[in-house]
């Protein structure tokens, strides 16, 4: 073998053995992604769309930006998931409050019964759980168009004439970026620390 | 004295103990409802039942003066979609207990007759299909987690 062949070699050796080094080094570096939380390996913008926040002002893409945000979809006659969600998302915010405040999400609970929920209702009902929650409803087009992008299912049991009829509905927690993109879907069963913690990874990895 | 005779009445005791214990009636416990927003349509309710005897026990309702109905529900989550089905009868096998907490089985308690705040107690009675009742005092709590909150 010639002594540039042989010198040739042990360059390729030396390149890959440094580009080992390299890629181990940002692997092993890279903080621990989340455990429960289903992440986005791109996050993906939201669609547009116009609803109402429970004081009756504007809640569409822009009212994301900027933070991040936790949004959630139930109604207020549902006795047991969306309550037990909504007090889980309050020790949520719990476990987080010793984030800078930019780094703190906004919880948003988006009716899918907007004939019973009015913004009046949702106003007596989410901030219940935490004064900041705010509770989202409008027009059933407007819902679909964010529903259908979450890959979001919900439907109505039998109305049978009272008020009392029942909707079935995804109860997974989504996560949304302050570019308002969709970045994480956190599925049931929903707990507090499992939240809390896959939520900081997020966002330290976004940071 | 030998020891014998006493050991002897010892395990008698024992025995007695074991026979009325597996012999003891059903119990209701841990029983809470979930503080909800004023003029809330509907609570949440959960609680225990205990079932030692060798019988299975069935649940068939539950009332209370400060509801107006209570039905026996179940949170049943398939691919992430929760529903709600309606149970007409629960059945606590023999030897067993049946648990209702959140996101699963659950009291479904329409038109409260009275503001319920923290801390309140509300009177549930549980009915079985042998036409006996257990009753329970519920708590209002905001979650499973906030018992502590009653020792205030």
């Amino acid at each position: 073998m010639s002594k540039l062949a042989r010198l040739f070699r042990i360059l390729i050796v030396a390149v890959v053995a440094l580009a080992a080094g390299v890629l181990s080094a940002r692997y092993l570096s890279r903080p621990a992604g989340p455990e429960h939380a289903l992440q986005l390996d791109s996050p993906r913008p939201l669609p547009s769309f116009t609803l109402r926040d429970h004081s009756g002002g504007v809640f569409d893409r822009a009212s994301m930006e900027g933070h991040w945000t936790l949004i959630f979809f139930g109604f207020t006659h549902c006795p047991d998931v969306c309550p037990t969600t909504l007090h889980t998302l309050a020790g949520v915010l719990g476990a987080l409050a010793d984030l800078p405040s930019g780094s703190q999400p906004g919880v948003v609970m988006v009716s899918i019964d907007p004939i019973r929920d009015t913004p009046e209702k949702l106003a007596a009902y989410v901030p219940f759980f935490d004064p900041d929650f705010v509770g989202v409803t409008g027009d059933m087009a407007d819902i679909m168009t964010l529903t259908r992008n979450l890959g979001v299912a919900f439907s109505y049991g039998p109305v049978d004439g009272s008020d009392a009829y029942s909707v079935d509905h995804t109860a997974s927690i989504f996560l949304v970026d302050p570019e308002a993109r969709l970045a994480a879907v956190f599925g049931t069963p929903h707990a507090v620390a499992d939240i809390a913690r896959d939520y900081q990874r997020i966002v330290e990895d976004a940071s | 004295m030998s020891s014998v005779p006493r050991l002897a009445g010892l395990l008698l005791l024992c025995f007695a103990a074991c026979t009325t214990e597996t012999g003891a009636p059903p119990a209701v416990a841990d029983a809470w409802i979930r503080a909800a927003p004023p003029g809330a349509p509907m609570h949440a309710g959960y609680l225990t039942v205990t079932n030692p005897s060798a019988q299975p026990l069935q649940v068939v309702g539950v009332s209370s003066p400060d509801f107006e109905r209570i039905e026996l529900h179940v949170t049943v989550i398939t691919d992430g979609v929760a529903r709600m089905l309606e149970e007409d009868i629960v059945v606590v096998p023999a030897g067993s207990s049946v648990v209702f907490e959140p996101g699963a089985r659950h009291l479904m308690l329409f038109g409260a007759r009275r503001p319920l705040t923290l801390d309140d107690t509300v009177p549930l009675t549980i009915q079985l299909a042998d036409a006996t009742s257990l009753n329970v005092t519920a708590i209002v709590r905001a979650g499973p987690d906030a018992g502590a909150h009653q020792h205030h």
